[in-house]
């Protein structure tokens, strides 16, 4: 027998790299992780330099003449704009305790994922421009000099960064993958090289107000529709207002609540609560055409970027001369109100301090910035009594509640969804304690990554969160994963497809209107996906 | 003494003979955080792994139709068709049980026939034509939920557009009335 | 072989022999290790220490990002986590505290894996806690012992930690050595052993060996040079205890001597401390300092409440509600979309359609 071929050597089944030291491991960029190349156009319309039509996967990426030397002043300027950078340049002592804790290390198992490898490949190069003992001990030090190479690694691995900041939580320095990646981001931009799905947003965002490049008149036709299906499926008719002066209230979402299933539910969620408001305690509140679009892929571009995408805001708030601004189920619009928007665009001064016109609640927490999320807007009408509930209408539903990174670790809204959910569905599981709260595994399509072309890379990003769905799923019936993130909503569903086919993506408020019983409805016998309810299946036919 | 009785007596080291070698299709510092981190949703791929391979060697000493062997088999494959792997390797992982058996087999010769070996190994093949069945399934899901994203895309596009006129889901074509 | 740590441990034993054997050479070798080279390193790290510090304080500080690690302050009816996400400046003092005493993110490392099982990996990640907690307190334990060497009286806290220190030891050690040692310093002995521990944590680990840099070995043999010689010095080679002082407290009332009888070992010692000092403001080290200037974890989260102003904000262009609808006046009237402006007369040409 032991002339027989061992199977090992029939198969090449050891897929480990040589073991070489991470400096000296070239970059492979593969396809189904790597994102395509933005469109010059967008880049163009936004008024980024060298927008060119170029591929990550050729050899030449026609980068300009200069591009070391625009690389390190843009590394100098951002050192010098942002403590947050020159301080976690400094400070890491490389004692691991990121490095099992990224989303998309633990998935991908590719050791450049950990969050110190991420941020080690920038370091090295500060430490080889910027400082004194990397220029005398080079390699020793931890310092290499900007190639061609390393441009190649950053661009493949700050796009496999979702800016999650879950290491940021367990570093003993608060150290912040996601301000690297953003800076990386800024550098990377200063040469033309983005991915897709963020430069074309972003442009569209700038032009029409939205990251589809809805034009107005099609940004109404859409809620039009909505209207429709709501009046045929509870018997009312919602009106909402738009860009309406004199409202007392702007509400802006994120436009994927408007265009993209299931989003397009939770929007729904939305009109009718509006509405209940109005009918019940004449609630005033408009939308916006011009700020139609809450997310800001900006922040996944540049500061500067973000700050003139969220000026929107503001600038409609005050045109509308509303008193105050609601803002919809969204991840990292939120981390950009919470912690970005009043500094850039502020001070909102032209507004008052916002109070529930229904409850009379201060949202003291909000005084500055003026902008209340609508989990805590919902979370105390329900306190109050404000709403007419009945939760058997969402009798079907056993749901758990994915926390969206960043409202969780950029703001730390967690028990006001949980709130709503709970007095909204019967059945309700936490998923396990180290992946929900501030622990919560991303999507893994944060950022801008949720594209179609990497699709390998999200959904191996969004394993460590699928394993837990997975895990309330077979233990305690889960089919319903309830999140506050439109990229949530749009990434979530593959993601389950693929890992737990048989969990469906809800936003928060379309449970909420699947709840609420509106003034003057008929007998509902579906929800609003046009799923019949429970004790309903029979009705139809 | 029959082999099938041996390999059921030394079932653990065996399954952590397969895991250990699994693991070492991985760079050597994610196998160890794979192979030590125990908690199960910090390590979905270790725990993930391990689970299936307990599972399919106890199919492989009682013997199951294929419809559960796929099911046995799907969580791993699932994992390894998205991480950085070739098709062969991804599959391959299930021909690593092969050796660890002929060693098993070669300590013990003298006392058991050869053909039991056979077939034991057969079964592995089996499995790993399976595990390919599943990969290939794995694949058409990720291929399928990428030209979803673009048709959507190009879907959208024109429905914005008003280009597309639907058929009215509730009413049938008159002319079929 | 790693070169990594080879570089650096071979860098401390040249360090070593270098100093042992020039310090037996002659008076002119111990002017540079006892006075001269202490003094400069001293400096260096003064200097060092306080631009690095200033260097960072020199950088603006745009936004107020700090990581929240727990419930926000909203509604009053829901308990906030004051701590992981501090509303107020007074919270942010007590979070930052906890960090610096205590490692709290580090330790929060540790308590999931503690809860699944007795298994080693488990173990030695709280290990990482208590390691680092093990070694950065027995080293601040030893500095403010030394300060015997550099103060005359010796200050009552300073004793009293010395008594504390050697306590324990002294009692259990007493019987077994019958050596008439003197008191036996735990912290010295803790210092050493978590600096091994450190060692090997980053060889024995591949993923943290992988991320490991030459710079991350070199401090750690360097302090365990420190400490060996120290530990050295009191128990084996017991060093004229009087004749180190005196040359301690030439150097701090600067009146530098170099008193006789001192051993080479000695001056090894205190060229490992000045090379420690003169490298630190060079190295990661600098987290000492760095720890207190973390934005994600020295502000509070009250963004919303209180605007937090940027230095260098600047404007930007803006697409304006104006020019958003120049572009779409039309289309808006037409669905029914409240314009400020009229359109004058019969349409203007019709708005270029991209894409």
């Amino acid at each position: 027998m032991s002339d027989l071929l061992k199977p090992e050597e029939l198969y090449k089944t050891d897929n480990r790299p040589p073991r070489t030291d991470w400096m000296d491991t070239p970059t492979e960029i593969r396809k189904g992780i790597a994102c395509y190349a933005g469109n010059p156009k967008s880049l163009e319309y936004v008024g980024f330099p060298n927008a060119r039509q170029w591929s990550c996967f050729d050899e030449d990426w026609q980068l300009p003449e200069n591009w070391q030397e625009i690389i390190h002043e843009g590394f100098k300027e951002r050192l010098e704009k942002f403590r947050s950078f020159k301080v976690f340049m400094d400070i890491c002592v490389r004692c691991g305790a990121c490095a099992d804790k990224c989303h998309f290390f633990i998935g991908t198992g590719d050791p450049k994922n950990m969050p110190v490898l991420r941020a080690e490949l920038l370091r090295s190069i500060y430490r080889n421009d910027f400082t004194k003992a990397g220029k005398i001990l080079g390699r020793l030090g931890g310092a290499r000099p900007m190639t061609l190479d390393v441009l190649r690694e950053w661009w493949y691995y700050m796009f496999q960064c979702s800016e999650c900041r879950r290491c940021s939580v367990f570093c003993p320095y608060g150290i912040d993958t996601a301000e690297i990646t953003m800076m990386g981001r800024e550098l990377l931009n200063l040469l033309g090289l983005n991915i897709d799905w963020v430069a074309t947003p972003v442009a569209n965002c700038y032009r029409t107000g939205n990251h589809l490049g809805i034009q107005p008149h099609a940004f109404k036709d859409m809620l039009e529709f909505f209207q429709e299906d709501i009046e045929e499926i509870t018997g009312v008719l919602v009106e909402p207002q738009y860009n309406k002066v004199g409202a007392d209230i702007l509400f802006i979402t994120p436009s994927g609540d408007v265009f993209a299933d299931p989003g397009t539910y939770t929007c729904m969620g939305y009109m009718m609560l509006f509405h209940y408001l109005k009918e019940k305690y004449g609630f005033d509140v408009t939308w916006s055409t011009y700020a139609s679009e809450g997310g800001n892929f900006g922040f996944f571009t540049s500061h500067e970027m973000m700050k003139r995408l969220n000026a929107k805001m503001y600038a409609e708030a005050k045109r509308l001369k509303v008193k105050w601004i609601l803002g919809g189920e969204c991840g990292h619009m939120w981390r950009v109100i919470n912690q970005y928007m009043d500094t850039m665009n502020g001070p909102a001064d032209f507004l008052e301090e916002p109070v529930s016109p229904i409850t009379g609640t201060k949202f003291e927490n909000a005084k500055s910035t003026k902008m209340v999320h609508i989990a805590e807007f919902t979370a105390d009408l329900i306190k109050h009594g404000k709403l007419e509930l009945d939760k058997s209408r969402n009798a079907n539903l056993n749901v758990t509640f994915h926390d969206s990174c960043n409202p969780a670790r950029g703001m730390g809204l967690l028990d006001e969804p949980r709130y709503v959910i709970q007095n909204v569905v019967d059945k309700f599981y936490e998923m396990p304690a180290n992946t929900i709260r501030e622990q919560t595994f991303c999507c893994g399509s944060g950022s801008g990554l949720n594209a179609g072309e990497d699709m390998e890379l999200r959904m191996a990003g969004g394993l460590p969160r699928a394993n837990a769905v997975k895990a309330v799923h077979e233990s305690k019936g889960v089919n319903t994963l309830a999140t506050i993130c439109a990229i949530d909503r749009a990434a979530l569903p593959d993601l389950m497809s693929y890992w737990v086919p048989e969990v469906e993506v809800y936003g928060v408020h379309e449970m909420v209107a699947n709840a609420l019983i509106m003034p003057g409805e008929k007998e509902r016998d579906t929800d609003l996906r046009g799923e019949p309810l429970a004790g309903m299946e029979d009705a139809d036919e | 003494m029959e082999f099938a009785a041996l390999l059921e007596r030394k079932k653990e080291a065996v399954v952590n003979a397969w895991f250990e070698q699994v693991m070492q299709t991985y760079a050597p510092d994610t196998a160890v955080f794979y192979q030590n981190q125990k908690d199960a949703f910090a390590n979905p791929v270790g725990s993930t792994t391990k689970q299936a391979l307990v599972k399919l060697f106890n199919a492989l000493l009682d013997p199951q139709d294929n419809e559960s062997l796929a099911d046995l088999i799907d969580p791993l494959i699932r994992i390894r068709a998205v991480q950085n792997f070739t098709s062969s390797q991804a599959v391959g992982f299930v021909f690593l049980l092969k050796s660890i058996v002929r060693n098993l087999f070669q300590k013990n010769r003298k006392k058991l026939k050869v053909d039991e070996l056979l077939e034991m190994e057969s079964r592995i093949d089996g499995l790993a034509l399976i595990g390919f069945d599943v990969f290939m399934a794995c694949r058409e899901k990720i291929y399928s939920l990428k030209t979803n994203t673009e048709r959507d895309k190009i879907y959208k596009a024109f429905a914005r557009a008003g280009l597309i006129k639907e058929v009215p889901a509730d009413e049938p074509d008159p002319k079929f009335i | 072989m790693n070169v990594k740590y080879m570089y650096s441990l071979l860098a401390v034993i040249v360090l070593f022999l270098v100093s042992y054997v020039l310090a037996g050479t002659g008076t002119a070798f111990k002017v540079l290790f006892g006075i001269i080279l202490p003094y400069a390193a001293l400096l260096t790290f003064i200097i060092g220490f306080i631009s690095r510090i200033m260097n960072w304080g020199r950088s603006a500080v745009p936004f107020r990002i700090t990581t929240t690690c727990g419930q926000q302050k909203s509604l009053p009816w829901i308990k906030p986590n004051a701590i992981d996400n501090p509303f107020s400046k007074g919270a942010v003092v007590v979070r930052m505290f906890l960090e610096i005493v205590l490692f709290r993110s580090l330790f929060r490392n540790t308590r999931l894996k503690m809860k699944v099982g007795p298994k080693i990996y488990y173990q030695l990640e709280i290990f990482l806690w208590a390691g680092a907690l093990a070694f950065h307190y027995a080293f601040l334990t030893v500095l403010l012992r030394h300060l015997r060497f550099f103060t005359e009286p010796v200050p009552l806290p300073v004793r009293l930690l010395e008594t504390v220190d050697s306590f324990f030891r002294l009692e259990v050690l007493y019987d077994v050595s019958q050596f008439g040692l003197p008191g036996v310093y735990i912290s010295g002995l803790v210092l050493l052993a978590a600096v091994i521990y450190l060692f090997l944590r980053r060889i024995l680990i591949p993923n943290v060996k992988y991320i490991s840099l030459a710079a991350d070995f070199f401090p750690l043999f360097l302090i365990f040079g420190i400490a060996f010689t120290g530990i050295l010095m009191r128990y084996v080679a017991k060093i004229d205890v009087i004749a180190a002082k005196e040359l301690t407290m030439g150097l701090v009332t600067f009146h530098p001597t170099i008193p006789e009888g001192l051993a080479s070992i000695f001056y090894v010692h205190v060229f490992f401390v000045s090379i420690l000092l003169a490298y630190f403001p060079f190295s990661k080290l600098m987290h000492l300092g760095g720890i207190f200037f973390s934005p994600t974890r020295n502000m509070p989260a009250d963004t919303r409440a209180t605007r937090h102003i940027n230095p260098w904000n600047y404007p930007v262009h803006v697409h304006t509600y104006e020019e958003y609808e120049d572009e779409f006046r039309e289309k808006m009237i037409d669905a029914g979309l409240p314009v400020v402006k009229q359109p004058v007369e019969a349409p203007p040409e019709e708005t270029e359609e991209k894409e």
